[in-house]
């Protein structure tokens, strides 16, 4: 009687434990579908043509700003570049990608748009 | 006519050595002096005597034999007999061969019984006898002399028990080396070797009491060894503690991975699954948390309703094991949620 009840207790514990655990912590904890940004942003090419090393340049980029600077992009690139890539330069003018220092083209330079330029391999203006 | 199994024996009147010499020449027909055998048995023995007569006759005496007996095993034959016994006293299995002859004997003295006038009987009769009489000064013996004996301790000799009523009396024995054991059960408390040769008798004397006293103590047989329940026990124990522990490793992997996914989740880390490299990184690492605590997890949670089930279903035994019966509930922790495993004596 008390074996039976033992084997019967292991059998309905393995059989709750599988049925319970089987469908994945990954999947509990939403832990699947993260993408990286930066690369979304640098599939679009020919909209930041001008960037040899778009992956490179932009992690470090945003790797290198404050919190604030990085959680606004994100934000941003959510919004606006998330879907295509319309809006694509948009994305990249954003403080955290564009730069404010060394550049190589005028693109390169935050506020390019509004009349910024690279001279010398600095922006100036905008 | 000389065809069929038939057994060497040499003129009358001469001496048994002679005898011998001119063994193999005269191949008496045995048709009809054995017992009964079905006609393909028969057609079989004669084939395995024939063999065996043309390897005795090579003096192969060790392939000799073997034909012979299979031969006699198929068809017992008086002439087959007398052959099995010549070709193993020349083989040297002097005792084997002691017996066999006698047995031969017995076995034409009852022809003689039923038919007086058997010529060929009263021939293969004085043929045995001669070769017996040869034979047995050369027939070593061994003279087992036991003292003291104690009930429940036998000898063996090469593995095979010596029946007591043997103990003082010479055995015949083919020469040979023989391991003898005083044994009690199966503890084996005293070994000698005895080397018999051929016309030479040995003596051993065995003190059987003093070798059980200087034996170690008995293996009480009624004495449980370890009772089978509580190895069950320990074993379902030992698995339900190690597959726990892995249980509380993968509840720390889990812990981890939530931790890392805060980080992955905080502003600057990742919006709508949109992430920065700090913040990929971190989800990265929540990711592998999760799976490596989810199957170790799924593997901890199963070895212990295995080792649970062991423990319990471990039969009783007389001690109580109040560990073992006693109900006991064990939490579980996941990132779905949390369990109880119930256990217990029912």
């Amino acid at each position: 009687m008390r074996r039976a009840a033992g084997a019967l207790l292991g059998a309905a514990s393995a059989v709750a434990i599988v049925g319970v655990a089987s469908p994945g912590c990954v999947g509990a904890l939403s832990l699947d579908g993260y993408r990286d940004a930066v690369d979304e942003l640098c599939r679009c090419d020919e909209q930041l043509a001008f960037l040899a090393d778009c992956e490179g340049v932009l992690s470090a980029r945003l790797g290198g700003v404050s919190a604030t600077t990085r959680s606004a992009w994100l934000a941003f690139f959510a919004e606006r570049c998330s879907d295509d890539c319309t809006s694509a330069y948009a994305c990249y003018a954003q403080p955290g990608t564009c730069s404010t220092v060394g550049c190589t083209v005028a693109e390169d330079c935050c506020g390019f748009a509004t009349g910024a330029t690279c001279q010398l391999g600095e922006c100036q203006g905008g | 006519m000389p065809t069929k199994r038939s057994f060497t024996v040499g003129p009358k009147g001469r001496r048994a050595g002679r005898a011998r010499a001119a063994a193999f020449v005269v191949w008496v027909a045995l048709s009809g002096l054995g017992g009964s055998a079905r006609a393909d048995d028969a057609a079989l023995a004669d084939t395995l005597w024939q063999a065996g007569r043309d390897f005795f006759a090579r003096k192969d005496y060790a392939q000799a034999c073997p034909k012979f007996e299979a031969s006699l095993k198929l068809d017992r034959q008086l002439g087959t007999l007398l052959n099995l016994a010549e070709c193993h006293a020349n083989l040297g299995k002097l005792a084997t061969a002691q017996g066999q002859w006698r047995e031969g004997i017995e076995w034409a003295k009852k022809n003689l019984a039923a038919d007086p006038l058997d010529k060929k009987s009263t021939e293969r009769l004085t043929y045995a006898l001669d070769h017996l009489k040869e034979l047995e000064p050369r027939v070593p013996k061994l003279l087992l002399v036991v003292r003291n004996p104690v009930s429940g301790v036998g000898v063996v000799r090469d593995g095979a028990p010596v029946d007591p009523e043997l103990f003082g009396l010479p055995q015949p024995l083919d020469p040979a080396t023989y391991k003898l054991a005083v044994v009690r059960g199966k503890q084996v408390l005293a070994e000698h070797t005895v080397t018999v040769v051929a016309g030479k008798s040995e003596r051993l004397e065995l003190d059987v009491g003093a070798i059980v006293a200087a034996a170690p103590p008995p293996e009480d047989p009624d004495r449980p060894a370890e009772p089978p329940s509580s190895a069950q026990r320990i074993a379902g124990i030992a698995v339900t503690a190690t597959s726990g522990a892995a249980v509380l490793i993968a509840g720390g992997l889990e812990l981890g991975a939530i931790v890392k996914k805060g980080q992955a989740d905080r502003d600057d880390g990742c919006v709508n699954k949109f992430c920065s490299p700090q913040g990929l990184d971190a989800a990265n690492a929540a990711k592998r948390f999760a799976e490596a605590g989810q199957w170790l997890g799924i593997a901890g949670l199963l070895g212990t309703a295995v080792g649970l089930t062991v423990w319990l279903t471990a039969p009783s035994s007389p001690e109580p094991a109040s560990t073992g019966r006693a109900p006991f509930v064990l939490p579980w922790l996941g990132p779905e949620g949390g369990g109880l495993v119930v256990g217990g004596a029912m």
